[in-house]
């Protein structure tokens, strides 16, 4: 009979023991049931698993963890943990609780009430490149004396062109991140900058906004947008876990 | 997976009447988005009671390879069925990122 250990979803605030009902990851061939184990206000959301099990990132793995997480939040504020972690058994769970409940409750305090907004802003042209020879002359110049003389540019001055469009890039970035984290500085309690993913990309912003606050921070979002050029799209996701806001340092095992 | 709700705001401007605004919604759901806040972000348990999955960020990499660049991932293993035995690393490599998705 394999040991009985815990699955972990994340960590919550909360004084009374919660069940979710059986909408875990399977263990024993069925959905393990969520509950709470919980030292004073400070929980883990849990359900049993097999000990000594690793969990592999499979869609059935991953699709209740990430389920239990949207589940818990419609109750509580969960700080999400980091899919994989299993411990030993649930006294594992309550001594690293014990050990750790002033990190934990601190971590929680900061985003208690809160929820996460996800914001990407791309540029929706075919080339970009060609989107920022358009907007720069002097990219523009450039572009054309090389490229238009009866013999082919040299490496260097293909490395410089390409130097010129990365600068512009990442300037247009950083004016565009800032003109938009100031719009919604007053609509959110923080915000995190997450380094753009691709070269079409602008920003890619996660806002932690207060559970009563989503509404107001769509409004300004409808705003704000309408104040960009057409190439700009925005993506807006959420509400999340605040996944991008969750600072709990927890002590190792001495 | 089903992803946490989304909203693609698109704004355009009408080529003539430039204060004309076109704002169209859609709700969306983001597959991509949800793998790489569940597997990359969240807070981290480390030490001997709780463990973390061992290899995860490897892992990681090859979820992300499967979604961002099926093509590519193809590409590999057809490029190492040709090259034979003297590609077996590569091959390997693009057998491990599959196994992990």
């Amino acid at each position: 009979m394999p040991r009985e250990g815990r699955y972990l979803y994340g960590l919550a605030r909360t004084d009374k023991d919660l069940d979710f009902g059986a909408i875990g990851l399977e263990f024993a061939g069925a959905p393990g049931r969520v509950h709470t184990v919980r030292v004073d206000s400070v929980a883990a959301v849990v359900s049993p698993f097999a000990g000594t099990d690793k969990v592999m990132p499979l869609r059935k793995n991953l699709e209740p963890h990430h389920r239990v997480i949207r589940e818990v939040m419609k109750t509580v504020t969960i700080a999400p943990l980091a899919f994989g972690h299993v411990a030993k058994s649930e006294d594992a769970v309550l001594s690293t609780l014990r050990r750790n409940r002033d990190n934990i409750r601190d971590g929680l305090d900061r985003v208690d009430g809160m929820v996460e907004l996800s914001l990407k802003v791309k540029w929706d042209v075919d080339n970009i490149f060609e989107y920022f020879v358009g907007l720069d002359s002097d990219l523009a110049a450039y572009r054309d004396e090389i490229f238009g003389r009866a013999y082919a540019p040299g490496q260097p001055e293909k490395l410089e062109l390409g130097r010129m469009f990365e600068q512009r890039l990442t300037h247009e970035r950083e004016v565009d991140t800032d003109r938009v984290v100031e719009a919604f500085g007053p609509a959110c309690s923080d915000v995190k900058v997450n380094p753009p993913k691709n070269e079409k990309s602008v920003m890619d912003l996660a806002f932690l906004v207060p559970r009563d606050g989503v509404a107001a921070f769509e409004e300004c979002l409808s705003e704000v947008a309408s104040g960009f050029p057409a190439q700009y799209t925005f993506d807006f996701g959420g509400p999340w876990a605040p996944f991008n806001f969750v600072e709990i340092d927890l002590r190792q095992v001495e | 997976m089903d992803g946490a709700s989304g909203k693609r705001v698109f704004v355009r401007k009408a080529r003539r009447q430039k204060s004309v605004l076109a704002l169209s919604r859609q709700r969306r759901v983001s597959l991509c988005e949800t793998l790489d806040r569940v597997l990359n972000k969240g807070a981290v348990v480390a030490g001997d009671v709780i463990i973390s999955v061992a290899g995860i960020d490897l892992v990681y990499v090859g979820v992300n390879l499967v979604v961002a660049s099926h093509d590519t991932m193809r590409a590999w293993s057809e490029a190492g069925a040709e090259a034979g035995a003297g590609a077996g690393a590569d091959a390997e490599a693009g057998a491990g990122a599959g196994a992990g998705a």
